[in-house]
């Protein structure tokens, strides 16, 4: 009898807690070789994006961030990374995956979990100044040189479109760029600075956090335009232009750029209209149409359609969920966990400085219960900053 | 009780109830004021080694296999007075059909650190 395969696409957060869930719970199916996974990733290293936002003000480390994946995917895992981890088509009817080596890997059951990428080249002007903790640490770290040398001036906070991933980074990272200015800087530079927060749709975020979001922003004079269009970055004059011709002058232009799945997967016609993976919001399976639906094909994290929100907390809980539907799938038991939209957002307040405790809180929500009006807390900061220490040996090994 | 099981009136704290809880969140303030950012990554290291205890034995089957070992009554007897075991006894105890199942155990254990140290 041949091995049930299970194949994972993305090694991320998502896809690694699928990885370490199955290894761990079906370690006696896999020594026994009725059950084989295997994990396929381009990167060996493994990054914790969400911390990216924490990085310019000095929060966390590469070191805190950065790990590599060996460390943290279980050996009964096959992983292959670089091109042999790369996926350049998926091919669904035929229940297989070609990666860039040329390497094809067929499977019982996939799961999509690539997460998705930044693509500022989509908006005219924008490579050209083009700052963000959005894409990388390389481009991290080049925001955070910045913002520490930052002298005064007028500071733009761009989110160019939706669906980002973790949609509260740019309002987090706002809130902490003030507090960075007014108590590590000095409270001169602030009062030269200009902050500018310009957001493609109406809320930030549901409406008990745009209602907070709302306030602190209007404390913090924090100015804040909604439901802004983007046409292009005029970069030679310093100029955000809208859709409508407005001009909104700026010393530094901080952006989110327009996020998409994989290039692999929308070359592989597996994508919808948006250039999402499409999923049923409730099971996680592959439901492009009524008719063109793959139940052994599960998409999880930020790939995901644009109706399942892309959040850190978002992507956990799906791959607990993915995984324990596979572990019912694989043994043959009738049973199926659902997804209820079990996602969240942390909401910063104010930073840990010289001057002041740091206050945050974790807010969650689902498909069916909205979030409620909350308040920071002086232990949501610290659980919010000991969480991204034990990132990786709690969430990523499906622990917790 | 409304129809659709939820309680009316869910919590009626009496006095010591409150008592309780005043203690419990008095208790949670000592805690909240012992933190700094340093105390907490000095946690989290610490919390990273137990996590990887954690995962350890709650990922191995070898768990369950010392937890019935370690209760077996001929363990239990032998503790009473350990006996002293010499090459001889030890070459004798290796003719036992147990015992050199522990001993394929710890040859597998010992192959499988060896090979994660390199990697």
């Amino acid at each position: 009898m041949s091995a049930k395969k299970v194949l994972i696409l993305g090694a991320g957060a998502c896809g690694s807690i699928v990885a370490n869930k199955l290894a761990r719970e079906l370690r006696r199916e896999i020594a026994k070789g009725e059950i084989e996974i295997t994990l396929l990733d381009r990167d060996e290293i493994s990054v914790n994006q969400a911390g990216f936002t924490f990085v310019p003000y000095g929060l966390y480390t590469k070191e805190d961030i950065m790990k590599p994946r060996r460390k943290f995917i279980s050996p009964r895992v096959k992983s292959f990374f670089g091109s042999d981890g790369e996926v350049e088509r998926v091919d669904l009817p035929n229940r297989r995956v070609i990666t860039k080596s040329g390497r094809t890997y067929s499977y019982d059951y996939l799961l999509i979990a690539t997460g998705c990428r930044g693509v500022a080249e989509e908006i005219k002007g924008l490579s050209r100044d083009f700052n963000t903790f959005y894409t990388s640490l390389e481009d991290t770290l080049k925001l955070k040189k910045l913002i520490e040398e930052f002298k005064g001036g007028k500071i733009v906070i761009l989110t160019v479109s939706m669906p980002i991933p973790c949609p509260g980074a740019p309002s987090k990272f706002t809130i902490l760029l003030d507090e960075y200015l007014r108590y590590v800087k000095g409270e001169e530079i602030r009062k030269k600075t200009e902050i500018t927060f310009l957001w493609p749709i109406k809320l930030i975020g549901p409406p008990a956090y745009n209602s907070l979001v709302e306030k602190v922003f209007e404390e913090k004079e924090i100015q804040t335009r909604r439901e802004f269009s983007l046409s292009e970055i005029d970069e030679g004059r310093k100029e955000v232009v809208s859709a409508d011709g407005e001009r909104i002058k700026y010393d530094l232009l901080v952006t989110v750029p327009p996020h998409k799945s994989a290039q692999s997967l929308i070359n592989s016609g597996i994508t919808d209209e948006k250039g999402w993976v499409p999923a049923d919001k409730y099971t996680l399976q592959y439901a492009k149409s009524p008719t063109e639906r793959y139940d052994e094909v599960y998409v999880a994290g930020d790939t995901g359609p644009a109706e399942i929100l892309k959040t850190g907390v978002g992507a956990h809980y799906q791959g607990l969920i993915v995984g324990q539907n596979l572990i019912n799938d694989l043994l043959g038991i009738g049973a199926k966990v659902p997804y209820r939209g079990e996602t969240g957002c942390p909401f910063v307040g104010s930073m840990y400085t010289t001057y002041k405790r740091g206050m945050a809180y974790l807010a969650s929500w689902t498909y069916d219960r909205p979030l409620k009006p909350f308040a920071p807390t002086e232990l949501g900061w610290f659980i919010y900053r000991i969480y991204y220490y034990i990132y990786w040996d709690s969430t990523v090994k499906a622990l917790m | 009780m409304s129809s659709s099981g939820k309680m009316d009136n869910p919590v009626e704290l009496d006095e010591r109830t409150y008592a309780a809880l005043s203690e419990l969140l008095n208790s949670i303030k000592i805690l909240q004021d012992y933190l700094n950012d340093q105390v907490i990554q000095d946690l989290a290291k610490i919390l990273c080694c137990l996590l990887k205890l954690v995962n350890a034995i709650s990922s191995t089957d070898l768990v369950d296999i010392l937890e019935r070992g370690i209760q077996d009554p001929e363990l239990d007897r032998a503790l009473l007075s350990p006996p002293r075991v010499g090459l001889i006894g030890l070459i004798r105890a290796l003719r036992n059909e147990d015992v050199q199942r522990g001993m394929g155990i710890l040859i597998e254990l010992l192959r499988a650190i060896g090979k994660a140290s390199t990697n």
